[in-house]
């Protein structure tokens, strides 16, 4: 029996008899194959491979050189993170320096929307200090010394920086307009009293509690009131009386404020006994009469 | 490939490697050279098979008895890597002039040259898959299921690439034989007895 023959005994899987004498068929044909020579260097270069994976694969695992998806990938990541956070701080930079200098209040409120809070509670006084003083934003910041970068407090873009940060956002109803007078709203809707917002004079209204450096004494009443000429008049030319200053030489006060004298240094007198405190308004008339001059009594009296 | 052996393997033992090497050498290598017919291209590539079989044998599953397909679809996988610049060509007349001398006698050395030669032509007439299933199949010797796992390659599909092999090899086996080969037309009454 050759070994075509013993073979064709043994059972061939995937068929049966006759597929089992095909496929023997087949390998006879092609099992001729089998004696291709193989090149004199092919063991050396396969030992030399292995011994290389082999090494490759006992040294701990330290990539000196990222591969290459990591070098495309990793530092265009760290440029493009670098690069992001410089065009983020310099457009920080432009808001900020383009809402300070900006032409317009509403520029720079715009700008100063975007920015962050914090930079801005900085400049922030508290709102009772800011209303119980000067009106205007600019009196607060010249009151409350507050100067820019470059020490001018009265105008540049700093200033408008605070005077945006100092507007309180309470003072968004109407009554809050009304009271602070430091703004100019537009009216849209109409007030506690149903009057229409707007109509009414909101201009600063003057602070009881801070009276004006010098005395000003309103001689005449408003029904008196009219042109030096005597003919009454509402122009341009029309007397305002909380403008006069009377200037009394006799007397040697300079007028009076809301009632008031104000006497320039008198000389210390002797203050008779049951009398008011020194220092009151009825001493000071006591000691103007007995040193015989007269007074402006007429201001007040 | 025993379990022991592979054992082995997995614990990087260069001796193992030697032992794998005597026995897959020539049917990686042919693998590739009946593929393309570069030597030299067979010879890098079948050490890159096996560099990438030291580099993952621990991922082996199904124990020694996968080990053939395990290694032949490493195989598949360098040869599809390398796939884009591989020109296939007819096969190099130095491996027929190596096989004349080879044999005993004068005799077997003409007629196992005859034999090889006739062979290559047929095989060179497959397509792919159906070459590699018929190599791996009928030159290597590999089991159906073998077959099925280096090649990834349902079952019946490699079943059905059998038997259509056995029809076209059929046809192969009648053409003539190249020119120059001394008793084609004795080599064609053999094979048609069959």
């Amino acid at each position: 029996m050759n070994q075509y023959d013993k073979r064709l005994n043994e059972p061939e899987e995937g068929g049966g008899e006759a597929a089992g004498c095909e496929d023997i068929w087949i390998e006879d044909q092609l099992v001729p194959l089998r004696s291709l020579p193989l090149p004199g260097s092919l063991r050396a270069s396969n030992r030399a491979r292995i011994r290389a994976a082999l090494a490759s694969s006992r040294k701990p695992r330290v990539d000196p050189s990222p591969p290459r998806s990591r070098r495309r990938a990793g530092l265009p990541l760290t440029l493009a993170a670098a690069v992001a956070a410089a065009l983020v701080l310099g457009a920080l930079a432009v808001v900020l320096g383009r809402g300070g200098s900006g032409e317009s209040r509403g520029g720079g409120a715009e700008a100063l929307a975007g920015a962050d809070d914090d930079a801005l509670r900085v400049q922030k006084p508290p709102l009772d200090s800011v209303a119980d003083r000067a009106q205007t934003p600019e009196g607060i910041l010249e009151s409350e010394g507050i100067t820019g970068p470059d020490g001018d407090n009265t105008s540049g873009s700093d200033l408008r920086i605070a005077t945006a940060s100092l507007t309180p956002p309470a003072v968004a109803t109407p009554d809050a307009f009304r009271n602070s007078g430091r703004l100019s709203p537009v009216p849209r809707n109409l007030d506690s009293e149903n009057r229409p917002f707007g109509d009414e004079d909101f201009s600063p209204a003057p602070a009881a509690a801070s009276p004006p450096p010098f005395a000003v004494t309103p001689t005449e009443t408003p029904e008196s009131a009219g042109t030096p000429d005597g003919s009454d008049s509402t122009g341009p030319d029309a007397f305002h009386p909380t403008s006069q200053v009377e200037f009394s030489p006799s007397s040697g006060s300079v007028g009076s404020v809301w009632g008031e004298s104000v006497i320039p240094s008198p000389a210390p007198t002797p203050v008779p006994s049951g009398l008011p405190p020194r220092g009151s308004l009825y001493q000071e008339l006591v000691q103007n009469r007995a040193s015989g001059s007269s007074t402006s009594e007429a201001g007040w009296m | 490939v025993d379990d022991a052996l592979l054992d082995r393997l997995r614990r990087g033992d260069p001796e193992a490697y030697e032992a794998v090497l005597d026995r897959f050498e020539g049917p990686v290598f042919r693998f590739f050279y009946y593929t393309h017919g570069d030597r030299d291209r067979a010879e890098d590539q079948s050490g890159e098979t096996f560099a990438r079989l030291v580099a993952s044998i621990r991922t082996l599953r199904g124990g020694a008895a996968a080990f053939r397909g395990y290694l032949f679809g490493i195989a598949r996988d360098v040869l599809r890597a390398g796939r884009r610049n591989t020109r296939e060509r007819a096969a190099d007349p130095i491996e027929l002039d190596r096989l004349a001398a080879s044999g005993p006698s004068q005799a077997d050395r003409a007629a196992a040259r005859e034999e090889f030669a006739r062979a290559l032509a047929a095989i060179g007439e497959f397509p792919f898959p159906l070459r590699h299933v018929l190599l791996l199949r009928f030159v290597e010797g590999l089991s159906l299921e073998e077959v099925s796992q280096a090649l990834d390659l349902p079952l019946n599909t490699v079943k059905s690439h059998i038997h259509r092999g056995r029809e076209r090899l059929r046809k192969a086996l009648d053409l003539p034989l190249p020119p120059g080969s001394s008793d084609s037309e004795d080599k064609n009454r053999r094979g048609k007895s069959l």
